[in-house]
Order: structure tokens, then C-alpha cells, then sequence
């Protein structure tokens, strides 16, 4: 028999090897997201032979000098994310920043050194003007050595700018890839739609919206107005089979816009409605049915 | 020589990688650099690439960390399957020649042993396990893998239908894959 499941197993190869096309993925990474213990368990055997595959090539140690370079750009950036995030500030300094330090500082260090060797050593005796000649060609070697230096430090320096620039620019290809993927599921051909109409328990400042792709089982949900409150919650329910299935609580930004993106709705009915119900701190207790009053449902159509 | 990697179940360092834990990233690079370098030499043949492909790749892995599923792929998986994608979007992008990429093929069964003795044991079965593929698929198998060339275009590039290639890759895989879970679990 060939089941949705037997089905997807088969794409699990290609799946790892990156051969299917996007519709295709989701579907798989929607199976695996459901908990196949059968598919996940493959999928990971198939990394892991792919990856012994790939070690049967010869050992190439890596540049020493990426290695510096590249945490100290994860550093700076996770730095930065927890700045953004209003937590700590970044003045984290790791292990590995201390060690460009110290690797600068011995830098600045071996050159004192042999300045300071050069001055102590008596070569031989010269006349006034060739001594003259001798400390003016020193001075000048001294100058192009602390230039030296500090071209170096500010090529580790540009460098490391250059690190935390494709930094940004992977976290922006991220943030693209996951805009891209939710602008797919509103123009995908038979994406759903509803519109939440209040109940008569809801605040009436309240609104949202549901869009819903029955082949991908992905749905995003918009719900705006959100009161934030100590005491209470806004869960999420999909109506499907009839039952209703929590899609978890709502986070409400400072506009008190909250947003809720599924990957893959669990279940095999198709998804009939969604609603909003208002429920104690953390959601209803159980999770097939709301505690406390519908305030927002709409019926999906095309 | 080949070299090892750790495809451990449950390794503790990941939970605090992906909290967010940056300490925890230099025990993790010293033990998959290498590998991580190995594989995008290989594939791209220039060093100076391979570099830029290791540095994306942990940058990558720090960014998505969150979407990492060690129910999926043991990090080393993981960090791999990041790697080859990051290496074969560069060959696609300069336009490698397929006969190029052909050239860099799956290792042959006559390389000395790795010097830890377990994975050197595995490694010598993966190996034999390789050279025992019918040449064709193992072509086809490469071309797969290192050239990261779709069905169609190894199917175009080796003259066979296409319905024979996509066999050859799923089962020479899958057989591969056997014979790792036999010697892991035996």
C-alpha cells in the first residue's frame, strides 16, 4: 500500500541530497515535523552516511587563522543579538577575542623585542656620520616596522568587518528564505482563506484573518488588537474532523499585532475553521478543547 | 587519509548551541573543521573558496541553529549536509564543468587505514561497500553527490534513462546506509 507515509519515505534520499523542489521538501520536513519516528530515524541515518561518505576523503586541516576570524564574528554577532534582544550588552569578551588579542599584543611584543635586542647589540665601531646613518636607517626600519603592525591589525581588522558583513548577509538570506516560503503559501493555488468575525464574548477593537494551504497544511494566522493582560491568554484553535486542536497561545507584539505561523497543521483532516478563545494565563488546560469563551471564528473558503 | 567524525546521539553541547551559548562553538569548530574544510576542497578544488565555504558554513549554522533537529542528523550530518549545499551553490554558480566534477570521485578502497581504530574499522567497510558498486552507479553516485547534478542532468550526462538513474542513486545510498547502521549496531 502506498500511504502518504510510504510515499514520502520513498523522497527521503533525495530529500537529504537535496534534489526535491521546494513544494516537495515542505511536504517531507511537514511528515518529519509531525514526529515520524520511522522517517526522522532514516532521515538522520542518511545524514550521518552521507557525512561518513564525505570523510572517506582525505584530511585538509583548516586554515589556523580562519579559526580566530570566524568565532570572533559568531561572538561579535551573538553579541549583537542579545543586544538587539534588550538583554545583556555585548561586553562579552570570549576566549577567542582574548586570543586575537594576545596574538596582537605578541605581535607588538616580538617587535619591541628585536628593537630592543637590535639596540643592545654593538655590531662594530663606525665613524659619527655612519652611526648618524645607522640610527636615521634604524628609525625608518622602526617607523616600517610599527607601520607594519598596525596595517596588520588593520587588515584583521577589515577583515573581521568583511566576516560580519556575510554574517548579515546569511541571517538576511535566512530571513528572505522565510519571507519567501510565507509569500508562497499566499499565492499557492489553493491556499484558503478566512476572515475571524467576533463573538459576542470578543473585545470588538479585535480582528484577524487565516490563510491555509490544504496540500502543505501550512497556515499563518494574523490576529490584531490584541489586549496584552497579566491574567489572561488568546489561544488558537484549528477546527478539523470537527474537533478543535490548539495551535498554541498568542504572542501580541507592542502593537499588539500577534502573528502565528504553522509549518504543517498535525492531523489528517482538513482544516475547516480557526478560532480564538479567551482562556487563563498560559492557554486551556487541555489542548483539544477551549476553557473559556470563543471570541473570534471564521469558516475557511476559497 | 580519511578522517573521523563524531556522529554521536545525544551530545550534550548542543542543547547550549542552540540556546545561544557561543562557548560551547570552539569545542564544536576544532572537532568539524577539518571536516567541514575536507569536504568543500573537494568539491570546489581551491582552497581560498574552500575557506570562504568553511566561514560561511559556521556562520550559517550560528544563524539557523534554532532550525537544527538532532532527531534528523548528528551535528556532524548537520554541519555536512550545510557545507555541500554552501560548496555546490558556489560550482553552480561559476558554472563547473560536469566532467570536472566528475573527476572528484567517491574515495577508492586502497587508501590506509584512519588511525582511530573504530572509525578506521567503519571507514574500511564504507569503502569496500563503495567499490563494490557497479562502476556506473558509482559514477552516478558521484555525480550526486560531490557534483550535486540532478537526475536529468546525470541522466543527460551518462546517456541512461532516467527511471535507471534515480535507482542507482536511491539504492547505492540506501546500501551504503545499511551497511553503516549494520556495523554500528553489530
Amino acid at each position: 500500500m502506498n500511504g502518504p507515509h510510504d510515499l514520502l519515505r520513498e523522497s527521503l534520499v533525495d530529500f537529504v541530497l537535496g534534489n526535491l523542489d521546494d513544494a516537495e521538501a515542505r511536504k517531507v520536513e511537514a511528515h518529519l515535523a509531525e514526529g515520524c519516528a520511522e522517517c526522522n530515524a532514516e532521515v538522520r541515518e542518511l545524514h550521518d552516511t552521507l557525512a561518513l561518505v564525505a570523510a572517506l576523503s582525505d584530511r585538509e586541516p583548516a586554515p589556523s587563522a580562519a579559526r580566530g576570524r570566524i568565532l570572533v564574528a559568531i561572538t561579535q554577532s551573538a553579541s549583537e543579538e542579545r543586544r538587539q534582544q534588550g538583554g545583556l550588552a555585548g561586553h562579552h569578551q570570549s576566549g577567542d577575542r582574548q586570543e586575537r588579542h594576545d596574538r596582537d599584543g605578541r605581535d607588538e611584543h616580538d617587535v619591541r623585542r628585536r628593537r630592543d635586542r637590535g639596540d643592545a647589540t654593538p655590531i662594530f665601531r663606525m665613524p659619527m656620520w655612519g652611526r648618524a646613518a645607522l640610527v636615521g636607517l634604524a628609525a625608518a626600519c622602526l617607523l616600517l616596522a610599527v607601520d607594519g603592525v598596525q596595517l596588520r591589525k588593520e587588515r584583521i581588522l577589515l577583515r573581521n568587518e568583511v566576516v560580519l558583513s556575510k554574517a548579515r548577509i546569511v541571517q538576511l538570506e535566512s530571513q528572505v528564505d522565510e519571507s519567501q516560503q510565507w509569500a508562497d503559501l499566499v499565492t499557492a493555488g489553493n491556499a484558503q482563506f478566512a476572515q475571524l468575525a467576533p463573538t459576542p464574548d470578543a473585545d470588538p477593537a479585535m480582528t484577524a484573518w487565516a490563510i491555509y494551504d490544504p496540500s502543505s497544511r501550512r497556515a499563518a494566522i494574523v490576529v490584531d488588537s490584541v489586549e496584552p493582560n497579566d491574567d489572561r491568554d488568546f489561544e488558537l484553535w484549528a477546527i478539523a474532523g470537527g474537533a478543535p486542536k490548539s495551535l498554541g497561545v498568542i504572542t501580541p507584539d507592542a502593537n499588539g499585532r500577534g502573528i502565528v505561523r504553522i509549518d504543517a497543521v498535525s492531523g489528517d483532516e482538513p482544516v475547516a475553521a480557526f478560532a480564538v478563545s479567551r482562556e487563563p494565563k498560559g492557554g486551556s488546560p487541555d489542548k483539544t478543547a477551549p476553557s473559556g469563551p470563543v471570541v473570534l471564528v471564521g469558516a475557511l473558503g476559497d | 587519509m580519511a578522517h573521523s567524525v563524531n556522529l554521536s546521539v545525544a551530545d550534550p553541547r548542543i542543547p547550549r548551541f542552540q540556546g545561544g551559548d557561543e562557548t560551547v562553538l570552539g569545542e564544536l569548530y576544532d572537532e568539524h573543521a577539518d571536516h567541514v574544510f575536507s569536504l568543500a576542497l573537494r568539491i570546489l578544488g581551491d582552497r581560498s573558496e574552500a575557506e570562504d565555504v568553511l566561514q560561511e558554513t559556521w556562520i550559517q549554522a550560528w544563524a539557523k541553529r534554532s532550525e537544527y533537529r538532532p532527531e534528523q542528523a548528528s551535528f556532524a550530518g548537520w554541519i555536512t549536509m550545510l557545507a555541500r549545499s554552501r560548496a555546490l551553490d558556489r560550482v553552480r554558480r561559476r558554472s563547473a564543468r560536469v566532467k570536472k566534477e566528475a573527476e572528484v570521485g567517491l574515495e577508492e578502497p586502497t587508501r590506509s587505514s584512519p588511525p582511530l581504530a573504530e572509525w578506521g574499522l567503519l571507514a574500511d567497510k564504507l569503502r569496500a561497500e563503495v567499490a563494490s558498486l557497479e562502476p556506473q552507479q558509482r559514477t552516478a553516485l558521484e555525480l550526486a553527490y560531490w557534483g550535486g547534478l540532478s537526475h536529468s542532468k546525470i541522466s543527460e550526462e551518462m546517456g541512461q534513462p532516467l527511471g535507471t538513474v534515480k535507482t542507482w542513486v536511491r539504492s547505492g545510498i540506501l546500501r551504503l546506509r545499511d551497511r553503516v547502521v549494520k556495523e554500528r549496531t553489530s
